[in-house]
């Protein structure tokens, strides 16, 4: 069962270095490059809470919360 | 699903620096995520833990990490961990190295390894280029590659550390990229788990050093050149030989169940009449 | 393993057997003549006491896992001889810089290079010195019997441990291999890495305690997470590069060994008391020394013997009170001259060299000539 969340996405912005993998990975185009050049959720109600980009992000700047209800979402690589 | 950043905190050690070391966009950190999700999912707690580094980009992942850690001399990583290993084989022991420190200056102790199949798991990032002293050419950069001292274009065939480890005696064998993060920590906790030398090479992107140099783009597009490029190892096999290209298989290469070093070495001590403490 | 009683040993054979004695339980090496009987015994020896005997690939990674046994709370050693030890000093600057316990036995033959393999010789020395890049201090002991490859390999173990520092057992190959019949002691000092005193989170593997204590080094897996580097290191083991931090760590290694230099150096005199002229001589030299101060008492000169048993920190101050008694210093060694390099700082002017390097050891004749030529 895939629960809609409002804001899921969680950017510490202190440690992101922009490198702009996120935007790129998240399979939903969720995410955008702000002004400053940093990500944020242009489109969070699309989120699926697949984790890519926070498995992705090199300097671990990005999360989606955490929702015990959630169920797993998979994705397959390759 | 494991959160890599809500986990991280756990791992992480609160008094360095952050953001890290490593440049914009550089895969060591994902590699690092994906390294973090393993220890997390085999369950071992942080004193069980040995992270051994090398000298390298790679090495400074030692620094970070809430284990005994141990930052070696460039390519001897792989020696500090068997002598650790053979002093107390109940530590779990992973050894981080770049492809320069595993295979050019740590090549002897790499192959040595494999062949005394000492239970010890290898990490070994791939980012074909010396990131940290400025993109000199390395084992692993592809030929007619640029670097800072191939201004000229790479001579030299670079190794596949695949089929070098696998050659040599390694247990456990697999492959997997920066793009394929969450196989990275699947393999990485494969590895951790097996009794045995395992080897892992994490293919990761320099787009500094490396990817300006030769035109691959930015460190998205060298992600995407390795979905491109990389294919199970079933699907790689039916490839014909003469037409394999830039392609690669990722994935479990080898597996293999055999005694380890120091399950032999407990015959000696039967042999000599004595008694492992 | 036979003890108290009188054994016809070889200084290789001593040396394991000292080892074993102390504690040592992971050898970790790559055969080089003449030190490998070493080895060999220890394959043999090792397995029976619950340690382990690995032969690695080459000298490099023989430091390297001696290095990380001892992280892991096991006594460890290795043994080489002049090439071999070449190759270790990348990692034994790591053991100096990381203030890591081990001993590395150096069985020294005829050099430079390949050398002269089956050949014995005192070249390295300096190279026990001053081997590695950057600064740190060493200690280096020079055994010149087959009992003392047995008693200074234990005090090798002994001050590796009090003093976090690897220790070099430098013997040359005429000690190494010379048999003797021996009397092992019943009694021996052994000293064990000794309990962290404070818990977990206030442990700092490289603080500055006050009265240059030295912290203990707690093993790997026991609960005290930290980092060992061979960078330059703050209190805490990581990487520093702030000046302050810096000058710390850097001074920390040579104070911990300089503040201790009357537990560290030991020495032997032979009838110093009235000498004129003093032979400063180490190792199987030392012997031959010996002989030529027994002749010349016959001939009536008032010669002595100075041996440093521990050659680096040498032995410095000693041998400045003698140069207030003696008038002349006769430096005999199988080299160009290493150990007269070092007695020249102490005494200028007034020292004199007798020096072999063709593969035979240094005759007390040959000691002799020059204490005879020499004018008084």
């Amino acid at each position: 069962m895939k629960q809609k969340n409002d804001d899921p996405i969680h950017i510490f912005s202190r440690w992101c270095k922009k490198c702009g993998i996120c935007i790129a990975i998240c399979p939903k185009n969720v995410l955008e490059s702000g002004t400053a050049g940093y990500p944020y959720a242009a489109r969070p109600k699309d989120c699926i809470m697949c984790g890519l980009c926070d498995i992705h992000c090199p300097d671990y700047a990005i999360t989606v919360k955490k929702n015990s209800d959630i169920k797993e979402a998979e994705h397959e690589e390759t | 699903m494991i959160h890599t950043s809500e986990t991280m905190y756990k791992y992480l050690r609160p008094d360095k620096k952050f953001p890290h070391v490593w440049c914009a966009g550089c895969g060591i950190g994902i590699v690092m995520g994906a390294l973090v999700r393993a220890i997390e999912r085999t369950g071992f707690t942080k004193d069980e833990i040995v992270l051994v580094s090398g000298i390298g980009c790679s090495g400074r992942m030692s620094t970070y990490l809430d284990f005994n850690t141990l930052h070696t001399t460039h390519g001897r990583a792989l020696s500090f961990a068997t002598g650790i290993k053979l002093a107390n084989p109940e530590l779990n022991i992973i050894v981080v190295m770049g492809d320069g420190d595993a295979t050019a200056i740590g090549g002897n102790h790499l192959i040595h390894t494999c062949r005394r199949n000492i239970d010890l798991t290898a990490l070994i990032i791939n980012n074909n280029i010396y990131g940290m002293t400025g993109g000199q050419y390395s084992p692993t950069t592809p030929m007619e590659c640029k670097a800072s001292t191939a201004q000229y274009g790479t001579i030299e065939k670079p190794f596949d550390i695949c089929k070098l480890v696998e050659a040599c005696g390694a247990s456990f064998v697999a492959r997997s990229t920066t793009y394929h993060a969450k196989m990275l920590d699947a393999m990485l906790s494969r590895a951790i788990d097996k009794k045995g030398f395992s080897v892992v090479e994490a293919l990761s992107q320099c787009p500094v050093q490396y990817g300006r140099r030769n035109k691959k783009g930015s460190a998205v597009d060298m992600m995407m050149w390795y979905k491109d490029n990389s294919l199970s190892n079933p699907a790689f096999k039916k490839i014909p030989p003469g037409e394999v290209g830039e392609q690669f298989p990722v994935g479990i290469l080898v597996d293999l169940d055999e005694p380890d070093y120091l399950e032999r070495y407990s015959q000696i001590v039967k042999k000599a009449g004595g008694d492992r403490l | 393993m036979k003890r108290h009683k009188d054994l016809l040993l070889h200084g290789n054979e001593a040396c394991a057997m000292g080892a074993l004695a102390a504690g040592m339980r992971l050898f970790a090496g790559y055969p080089i003549t003449p030190s490998t009987e070493i080895a060999e015994f220890l394959s043999v020896e090792l397995p029976k006491v619950g340690g382990t005997f690995i032969q690695m690939e080459d000298e490099i990674s023989s430091m390297g896992a001696i290095i990380g046994a001892s992280l892991a709370g096991v006594k460890s050693m290795t043994a080489t001889s002049g090439p071999g030890f070449s190759l270790m000093q990348e990692n034994l600057g790591f053991a100096a810089m990381a203030e890591i316990p081990c001993v590395l036995v150096n069985v020294m033959r005829g050099g430079p290079s390949t050398g002269m393999p089956t050949r014995p010789s005192q070249g390295d020395v300096m190279q026990s010195r001053w081997g590695t890049h950057g600064a740190h201090p060493i200690i280096v002991l020079s055994p010149q019997s087959v009992l003392e490859c047995y008693t200074l390999t234990i005090h090798a173990f002994n001050l590796a441990e009090k003093y976090r520092s690897p220790v070099i057992m430098l013997m040359d190959g005429i000690v190494g291999h010379m048999w003797e019949n021996v009397q092992l002691p019943e009694k021996i000092e052994v000293i064990d890495r000794p309990e962290p005193s404070v818990p977990p989170d206030w442990y700092n593997p490289y603080d500055n305690l006050p009265g240059g204590e030295i912290v203990p080094l707690v093993p790997f897996g026991e609960g005290y997470r930290y980092h060992v580097t061979g960078m330059v290191h703050d209190k805490s083991g990581y990487p520093t590069l702030i000046h302050e931090e810096v000058e710390q760590c850097l001074d920390k290694l040579i104070y911990k060994i300089k503040n201790n230099l009357h537990d560290i150096i030991r020495i032997e005199e032979y009838m110093l008391e009235d000498a004129d002229i003093c032979i400063v001589a180490h190792g199987s030299v030392a012997r031959s020394a010996r002989e030529a101060v027994n002749i010349a008492r016959n001939e009536g000169l008032k010669v002595g013997l100075l041996r440093p048993i521990t050659l680096w920190p040498f032995p410095r101050f000693h041998l400045e009170n003698i140069s207030k008694k003696v008038k002349l210093f006769v430096v005999p060694e199988m080299n160009y001259g290493q150990v007269y390099g070092e007695v020249l700082k102490s005494c200028p002017k007034r020292a004199v060299r007798v020096t072999r390097v063709d593969g035979e050891l240094v005759t007390p004749a040959q000691i002799m000539e020059k204490i005879e030529g020499a004018a008084l």
